[in-house]
């Protein structure tokens, strides 16, 4: 019986094929992609990131133009103002509105053009020589819709004084987060010739908080 | 060789064309909004500090649009009232009023269109201060030149203040809920929950809403509502699902987490129609009640 005996060659190594190895796997233990100690290591790893809020306020311009020439049994303009709100806070916001200062009048040097008698709770509609806001589904607003005009008849459309900055007025509440979120705010003054005639201003701020 | 020549020209290549897109494009970009916009980051900032020390921190303030202004920067009282936390600025009369604890570091600037002005404060937390919750606003304010006749408009964002006093203090709430109708005949289904804080700290409560069906077991509706809880305020959080069927049996879960503890108030189980749904089921009732009813007098007329 024949037993074939394997011949056993000697193993040789390439001597630049051992310095690579050996410059590897030192590489490899210095940078710790190989653990010194073997065996099998997980570990979890939570990813934090807290995400800050944020609120933007934007306005067309910064003045709402009502202006009006008057005639004798008096006349109505009413102009709108685009208040957008944008806020990443999961409660949403709140804009709220409010005189900037003291006087809840249109006012020029001396000449004043006082606010209507009307609240947002229960608006009124505006007589000669009046001004005020209103935002349509808000309060006793009524649904509208509100569409400017200048120089018109009076309307029987309601609208209310500005409040004082200690007692703002509410105009929007939301309770998610807000991308552009727009509510247009309507002003209107009716003005008879009994007006001096000059530039009547009075300023208002729109206050827009997280929830 | 060449491989390692080609490679690392590659690599260069890449790194140019990785330099050159970052020139492109700024590293802070706008959004170009055409008005007078006002943004204040953060908008709610939480503060702890211990009674007779003090804390420093920043507000960003940035004129998001095309509009130069004036910003004033103030710092004002803040309270919540009603369950809808209607938010006011003033303080309430025997109240401490912590916002004169809040020193800016300047409370007017110029914000030309894209500026970012970073105004610097400290919250000096007088000794003796009880531990507990205090809330205070920085507000940032446009003050816009007029353009002609009207209303000027100032534009108002607010940083709220929910500092914390350390210390000993008194945490507690409670999750009440209303009764839920048990049949509903509505587009939406309206859901509530009220969370009170009766401690002396505000806490965030995590309020949780679940529609599950009943016929099939699977959950058909989920929202939760991180919401702060002011102390000695109850706050109302509410949601709104649409259900897709025109009809269906439901149990709704509410809960909320309340200083750490979730509380869950009993399931409800609700029968639900669509409007249009409930008008077809009474119109197909009616006129099955009419059939049997003629059907009735037929047979009695017969019987006579």
């Amino acid at each position: 019986m024949y037993v074939r005996t394997p011949t056993l060659t000697p193993l040789t190594i390439d001597k630049r094929f051992l310095f690579v190895v050996t410059g590897l796997v030192t590489t490899l233990l210095l940078t710790g992609i190989v653990p010194l100690v073997a065996g099998a290591q997980t570990a979890d790893t939570t990813i934090s990131s807290s995400i800050g809020s944020t609120i933007s306020l934007l306005t067309s311009n910064g003045t709402v133009n009502i202006d009006a020439t008057p005639t004798g049994t008096g006349v109505q303009t009413i102009a709108s103002d685009t208040v957008t709100v944008s806020t990443n806070d999961a409660g949403g916001y709140t804009l709220k509105l409010n005189e900037a200062g003291a006087s809840s009048a249109l006012t020029h040097n001396t000449d004043t053009i006082p606010a209507v008698s009307g609240s947002q709770a229960s608006p009124a509609a505006e007589t000669v020589n009046t001004w005020g806001y209103r935002v349509d589904g808000v309060g006793g607003f009524g649904a509208g819709p509100t569409s400017s005009g200048s120089n018109q008849a009076i309307g029987a459309v309601k609208f209310a004084a500005v409040p004082a900055a200690a007692s703002p007025d509410t105009l929007k509440t939301t309770a998610t987060t807000a991308a552009n979120d727009v509510t247009t705010v309507w002003y209107g003054v009716a003005v008879d010739t009994s007006t001096p005639s000059g530039t009547y201003t009075n300023d208002v701020t729109y206050t827009a908080t997280a929830n | 060789m060449r491989f390692f020549q080609r490679s690392s020209r590659n690599i260069i290549i890449f790194l140019l064309a990785v330099l050159s897109t970052c020139c492109i494009i700024p590293p802070q970009s706008f959004a170009d909004t055409s008005g007078q916009a006002i943004t204040a980051s953060p908008a709610v900032t939480q503060i702890a500090v211990d009674p007779g020390a003090a804390t420093t921190n920043k507000l960003d303030i940035v004129n998001s649009g095309t509009i130069a202004y004036k910003v004033a920067v103030s710092v004002s009282p803040y309270r919540v009232v009603g369950v809808d936390y209607d938010p006011q600025f003033t303080q309430l009369p025997g109240t401490v009023d912590p916002s004169k604890w809040v020193t800016l570091s300047q409370t007017n600037a110029s914000a030309p269109p894209h500026a970012v002005l970073t105004v610097n404060y400290s919250v000096t937390v007088p000794k003796n201060t009880a531990p507990g919750g205090y809330y205070a606003v920085i507000f940032a304010e446009t003050s816009p030149t007029a353009t002609g006749g009207g209303v000027i408009a100032h534009n108002r964002v607010g940083n709220i203040l929910y500092i914390t006093v350390r210390g000993q203090v008194k945490k507690g709430g409670a999750l009440t809920v209303p009764r839920l109708p048990a049949f509903d005949v509505q587009s939406t289904l309206p859901m509530s929950l009220t969370v009170s804080n009766t401690g002396g700290v505000h806490y965030l409560s995590t309020a949780t809403f679940t529609v599950k069906n009943r016929l099939t077991g699977k959950t058909v509706f989920r929202a939760s509502y991180d919401r702060y809880i002011l102390p000695q305020t109850k706050r109302l959080i509410t949601s709104s699902w649409t259900p897709a069927e025109p009809f269906g049996i439901y149990t709704i879960s509410r809960s909320a987490i309340i200083v750490g503890d979730t509380k869950s108030a009993p399931t409800q189980t609700i029968v639900y129609m669509k409007p249009w749904f409930f008008v077809a089921v009474c119109i197909i009732v009616v006129v099955l009640l009419a059939l049997l009813i003629r059907r009735a007098m037929y047979h009695a007329r017969q019987r006579r």
